[in-house]
């Protein structure tokens, strides 16, 4: 996988890097917000 | 971006976590719990796997830009633009050393050290002015000693102390000593140290204009002059082009990139402004290369326009001064005479002075006389003082008869105004004093840049005499250049908004000629207002990230 970011990181543009930047920043947004706490659930129905 | 197996990646998770079935319809309460709580493990095991998945990429990507930026910023040059600035400095003084317009004292800088003495600056301050013109004359081979000083009785005795004790440890205590023992027997001691100054600068003149004419290098004025200029403009593109201080001002905010990047809707307006078919896009390569340069010329005017508009009521009253020259004659000439009395009486004072104070075999001092001569000698000084002040216009009114003529033009004037470095002092007061920045001796620099600069053809092609319309003589001029300018666009209040706009095209042009693209530019920007987040900014030591 290390090898397949580094290709990819080099066969980019500086505006595409950015690009692949910031989608992959926003999937760390959406996966943090997709984990679910049970223990915060539990306390809500409570 | 084309799709890639990280895109893909992404479209996997969306659909596979979006879709992803956490509750079970059928069966008991307990049975739903137990589901919910398998599928909620499994789907978090997934994302968190992801997500460190993700978090690496985040930081081999935001690596790669952080390398890719650095590699892309430019030097910085400041200390090659320092030299640029010092050598346009040492221009600037071998043309002034050269030239006929400054008269020797302001050569030397006689005036702007004597201007700041004034009544109830500090002592240490004096002393210190005093000192820098002490080591002037010592440059030019004349030694001052406390004979020089018998302008006055006090300021014999005060340079006296001040020249014997030069190199004392306690000098600042003895002459504070002197200054208070001598204070209350004359209240203006400091302003008759200035003048016993200019006193022994006019006695000296002779000398001091010898050692001028040593500095300046056997030029002539107009070598120096074009020597000037030419390191003056060489200073000014090599700031306005330097990449460095250009990126810094995205950098800091004061430019916004997205105005400057190609196809801007601001950028396009700002070319268009100037171009008579408002669209520049249109025109073809070599008028675009025309008005480029037209576009700089008319930049560097705008800004000595607006200069011009600052100091034209200096030109108006010198201008008034020239007109009543004929009369200002009769009138310098009888106050000079006054002034001539005056002084040969202080002098007569000192004399009387001198006496009452000798002791010999055949008389001793006498301490009524003393007072008395003391007394008579401020008196005279406030009477000289007064004349000085009355004299000031009348004199510089008396030179412009002699130095212009009807057919002088706008720079003759203002060259003129040089003659009375006192006048114009007394001007920039009362013009400027009020502005919250005034500094008298920047107000002198601007002046001076405003006067010689090499965007001032309007000043040397205008009759002083003949009534002008400045703002129609320089939209004339780019009119026939096909620049679309009117005189309304330029009038005094409204000159500001023209120079922003070929500021704005200026700007263009400077980093286009530079060695760095707006789109460079686009992108260090973009990578520096990323926050990666405290892990990955750790993991960047201090020489790999440069901003």
């Amino acid at each position: 996988m290390q090898e397949d970011i580094k290709t990819l990181i080099d066969s980019l543009d500086d505006e595409s890097l950015l690009e692949l930047y910031n989608k992959i920043d926003t999937q760390i947004t959406f996966l943090n917000n997709n984990i679910i706490n049970i223990d915060e659930d539990k306390q809500e129905e409570k | 971006m084309n799709d890639n197996f990280i895109t893909k990646r992404i479209s996997i998770n969306e659909d596979y976590i979006n879709n992803y079935v956490l509750q079970q319809e059928t069966g008991t309460k307990k049975v739903k719990e137990i589901f919910y709580k398998n599928a909620v493990n499994n789907r978090n095991n997934y994302i968190n796997k992801e997500l460190t998945l993700f978090n690496k990429y985040k930081k081999d990507v935001y690596m790669e830009l952080i390398q890719r930026k650095n590699k892309l910023l430019p030097k910085d040059k400041t200390e090659e633009i320092n030299k640029n600035k010092e050598q346009e400095e040492k221009a600037k003084n071998l043309f002034i050393y050269t030239s006929s317009i400054f008269p020797f004292d302001y050569k030397l800088r006689f005036n702007f050290l004597l201007s700041k003495v004034k009544e109830g600056m500090s002592l240490k301050e004096l002393n210190k002015i005093i000192k820098e013109i002490i080591e002037i004359f010592n440059k030019a081979d004349i030694e001052l000693k406390p004979k020089d000083f018998g302008y006055t009785m006090f300021t014999y005795e005060f340079m006296n102390t001040y020249l014997s004790n030069i190199n004392n440890n306690n000098f600042e205590e003895i002459t504070l000593k002197k200054f208070n023992e001598l204070f209350y027997a004359c209240p203006t001691l400091i302003l008759q140290l200035k003048y016993s100054f200019y006193n022994i600068i006019r006695k000296n003149q002779k000398q001091l204009e010898t050692y001028i004419n040593k500095l300046n290098k056997n030029q002539t004025e107009k070598e120096t002059l074009n020597n000037y200029l030419q390191t003056r403009t060489k200073y000014e593109e090599s700031y306005d082009k330097d990449e460095f201080y250009n990126l810094n001002s995205f950098l800091d905010k004061k430019k916004n990139i997205t105005d400057y990047i190609d196809d801007s809707p601001t950028r396009i307006k700002y070319f268009n402004t100037f171009e008579p078919n408002n669209d520049f896009s249109k025109l073809k390569d070599e008028v675009k290369t025309t008005y480029h340069d037209s576009i700089i010329d008319l930049y560097n005017t705008l800004r000595t326009l607006k200069d011009f508009y600052r100091y034209e009521d200096i030109c108006k009253a010198i201008l008034k001064l020239y007109d009543e020259r004929k009369d200002n004659t009769t009138a310098y000439n009888s106050k000079k005479k006054e002034l001539d009395q005056e002084n040969k009486k202080r002098e007569t004072f000192y004399k009387e002075y001198l006496k009452a104070t000798k002791k010999s075999l055949f008389s001793k001092p006498n301490k009524e006389k003393e007072r008395l001569s003391k007394l008579h000698m401020n008196e005279s000084f406030d009477k000289i003082v007064t004349l000085n002040n009355e004299i000031c216009e009348l004199e510089l009114s008396n030179i412009l008869n002699k130095k212009l003529n009807d057919a002088s033009s706008l720079y003759d004037l203002f060259a003129s105004s040089y003659q009375s470095y006192e006048y114009l002092e007394k001007q920039f007061y009362k013009l400027f004093e009020k502005e919250t920045d005034f500094d008298l001796e920047k107000e002198f620099e601007r002046y001076f840049y405003f006067i010689f600069s090499p965007y001032n053809f309007f000043l040397r092609k205008v009759n002083a005499k003949g009534g002008y319309d400045i703002a129609t003589i320089v939209s004339e001029k780019y009119t026939l250049l096909n620049i679309n300018l009117s005189k309304e666009d330029i009038v005094s209040d409204k000159i500001d908004s023209k120079i922003m706009d070929t500021s704005f095209i200026k700007k263009v042009y400077d980093v286009e000629s530079s060695n760095i693209t707006f789109k460079q530019i686009n992108f260090i920007v973009k990578v520096n207002s990323i926050d990666p987040g405290e892990e990955i900014k750790f993991l960047i030591t201090p020489e790999k990230e440069v901003i």
